[in-house]
């Protein structure tokens, strides 16, 4: 049998009891481990936090909301047409998007007018949408002067029939991408990142509200490029795509332009994880 | 001790211990938020630096709490870290509720579906916040229970057993590690902390599990002539503490050797189990006459295994005898708070 070899009458070691005084050695050796805890508390925060990587510029500006003037089309995504404010020879669509993970709901008597639509801007590179509050119309439904002038409202714009001349769909060819599926609203700078497998579900229910899906291709150059996803008969995908959302993907479709959107009408069966 | 139950027995210990808890804990918070980028075009959103420091600084604190039960036991410097090791598994508890209330805001609110049914509906095949979910609810109950008066209920076993499901909860919260955050291309750390994680608390584990059965625990050896088992010489004993026995098919016993209040010598064999908490009375000491448990300080009379008076706890107890110098042990142990004769040693004092 083993035997406890050390001396039974030696001098006992200090015992700890919660209810009484710590003995004088214990209390040594926990004031400067206290210490040194607390360093190390503020060290691993310091430290975990660094390991974030950026998520990249984007901007979400809920609390400055602006007023954009277009031609509104409702199919397949909700978005505003404009001549770019910059560079009038060209022309900036705006996507539209509701509050919270909804898509924008907007009145189809607007569809192809010119309306002036007030919301919250997002941004990301060349990238411009407009989170639109619950629609409220003004009581003329032209737009207003003042704080009587709704969510949306018919507005004029100079070159409205040039500008809705150029919104046809421009097929570009056949195309094959491999990238992840993401909602575009969180993408482009609702969340920060806004991708990724920590932000599936998120994307999964903001898809299923209708939230435009988009393809995030990401070239050698690690820059990115979005391409809104649409069924194969060009109606909007985002439900469909719902369980692949932030699932890297191939998809194999025409390339479509309206305006400076582009999209991918994915071919039938074209569309495979990898 | 359980005389009457109040919300928290507050001392000064506990007062310092809470308090380094929380300081530890607002200044990791402090310094991940202030270290992140939430300003200029290239910020993290908000909510989820917030999120991330406070799943972190969880997990973080989940390790220590892991770690104190195998440090104790590896050396009784630490057992002052596991007396209010509760508190601490509280603390982390809010810190983690805190993270998972605003993960379920943030991911799963605003939209088309009731946040709380959307964690087990969206997510894929594989939802990771599923099993996040399922370890916050055990260490709910952890939490909900850790008052004396549900030990006191529930009874030291089942208690304990439910206590035991921070191993469960630990290995489901690897897993929401590995299948969520681990799975994002832009958190490189998370793999070396989980893996970090597992070698230092197994590791631990392990080093406790071969100190302790290496060491401490002695099996006892059975007389073939008799029933009583042969355990060891008195000597070997220190004096007002206890050898450990390992007794085939029942549960440990602690041989004590100690001086009692009028100076004479003693050997009492009692159950190494505390009916607070199950801690190793055969690691604590005789202290004035009473067996003192090294985790929480709980009291026993070696005589009949009853705590004094006003106090209610009885553990088992075993009748020993002394022939020579070696001490021998009837292995069948009586009822809870059973009083049988103390040996005595002639001649010590």
């Amino acid at each position: 049998m083993m035997a406890d070899k050390k001396s039974p009458e030696k001098p006992d070691k200090p015992f700890f009891v919660g209810y009484l005084p710590m003995p004088a050695a214990l209390a040594r050796f926990y004031w400067p481990l206290a210490l040194l805890l607390l360093a190390a508390a503020a060290a691993a925060g310091h430290f975990w936090a660094m390991q974030q990587q950026s998520a990249g510029e984007a901007t979400w500006r809920p609390a400055a909301p602006e007023v954009l003037r277009g031609v509104l089309t409702l199919r397949p995504y909700p978005a505003l047409h404009r001549f770019h404010p910059q560079n009038p020879g060209r022309i900036e669509s705006v996507l539209l998007v509701g509050q919270g993970k909804h898509a924008a709901n907007l009145p189809a008597r607007f569809d192809g007018r010119a309306v002036a639509i007030r919301g919250a801007e997002i941004l990301r590179g060349n990238w411009r949408m407009l989170e639109i509050p619950s629609v409220t119309e003004n009581e003329n439904g032209h737009e207003n002067s003042g704080e009587n002038s709704g969510t949306i409202s018919l507005a004029e714009i100079p070159d409205e029939n040039a500008l809705r001349a150029e919104l046809g769909f421009e097929s570009l060819g056949g195309v094959v991408f491999r990238g992840e599926i993401a909602d575009s609203k969180c993408f482009l700078g609702v969340m920060k990142p806004g991708a990724g497998a920590v932000h599936k579900a998120c994307a999964e229910l903001c898809l299923l509200g209708g939230i435009p899906p988009m393809l995030v291709v990401q070239n050698a150059q690690r820059e990115k490029f979005g391409y809104l996803l649409l069924n194969t008969d060009g109606t909007s995908a985002a439900k469909s795509l719902a369980p692949l959302a932030a699932e890297s993907v191939q998809v194999r479709g025409e390339l479509l332009r309206q305006g400076d959107l582009l999209f991918v009408k994915m071919n039938a069966g074209g569309l495979a994880r990898f | 001790m359980s005389h009457g139950f109040v919300a928290v027995q507050w001392n000064r210990r506990k007062l310092l211990y809470d308090l380094c808890i929380w300081a530890c804990v607002a200044l990791y918070l402090a310094l991940f938020i202030g270290a992140s980028d939430l300003a200029g075009a290239d910020a993290l959103s908000a909510p989820i630096v917030l999120m991330r420091a406070l799943s972190t600084c969880a997990f973080l604190m989940l390790n220590v709490i892991l770690c104190i039960g195998p440090l104790a036991r590896l050396s009784p410097r630490f057992l002052p870290l596991l007396y209010n090791r509760r508190h601490l598994g509280v603390s982390m508890f809010v810190v983690a509720l805190l993270h998972a209330a605003l993960a379920i805001y943030w991911y799963h609110g605003f939209g088309v579906i009731n946040p709380l049914a959307s964690i087990a509906i969206v997510g894929g095949d594989f939802p990771f916040q599923l099993l996040g979910a399922i370890a916050l609810a055990i260490l709910f109950l952890m939490a909900a229970t850790s008052h004396d008066y549900w030990n006191a209920t529930l009874g030291g076993p089942l208690w304990k057993a439910i206590h035991m499901l921070v191993y469960p909860a630990y290995a489901l919260i690897i897993a929401h590690i590995l299948f969520g955050a681990l799975q994002q291309n832009d958190t490189g750390f998370a793999p070396w902390m989980a893996m970090a994680s597992v070698c230092v608390v197994g590791g631990l584990h392990i080093l406790a599990a071969l100190f302790k059965s290496g060491a401490d625990f002695h099996a006892a050896k059975s007389s073939a002539e008799t029933s009583w088992l042969d355990l060891c010489d008195w000597h070997d004993i220190p004096i007002n503490r206890a050898q450990i026995f390992a007794l085939r098919g029942a549960e440990r016993v602690a041989v004590f050797r100690y001086r009692d209040n009028a100076g004479a010598t003693k050997i009492a064999a009692v159950s190494n189990v505390c009916q607070h908490q199950n801690g190793p009375l055969g690691e604590g000491r005789v202290m004035d006459g009473l067996i003192t448990c090294p985790w929480h300080g709980y009291q026993y009379r070696p005589e009949d295994g009853c705590s004094p008076p006003p106090f209610g706890e009885k553990i088992p107890t075993y009748r020993v005898k002394v022939e020579g110098a070696r001490v021998l042990l009837d292995p069948a142990p009586l009822p809870a708070g059973s009083p049988r004769p103390v040996v005595e040693i002639p001649g010590e004092k």
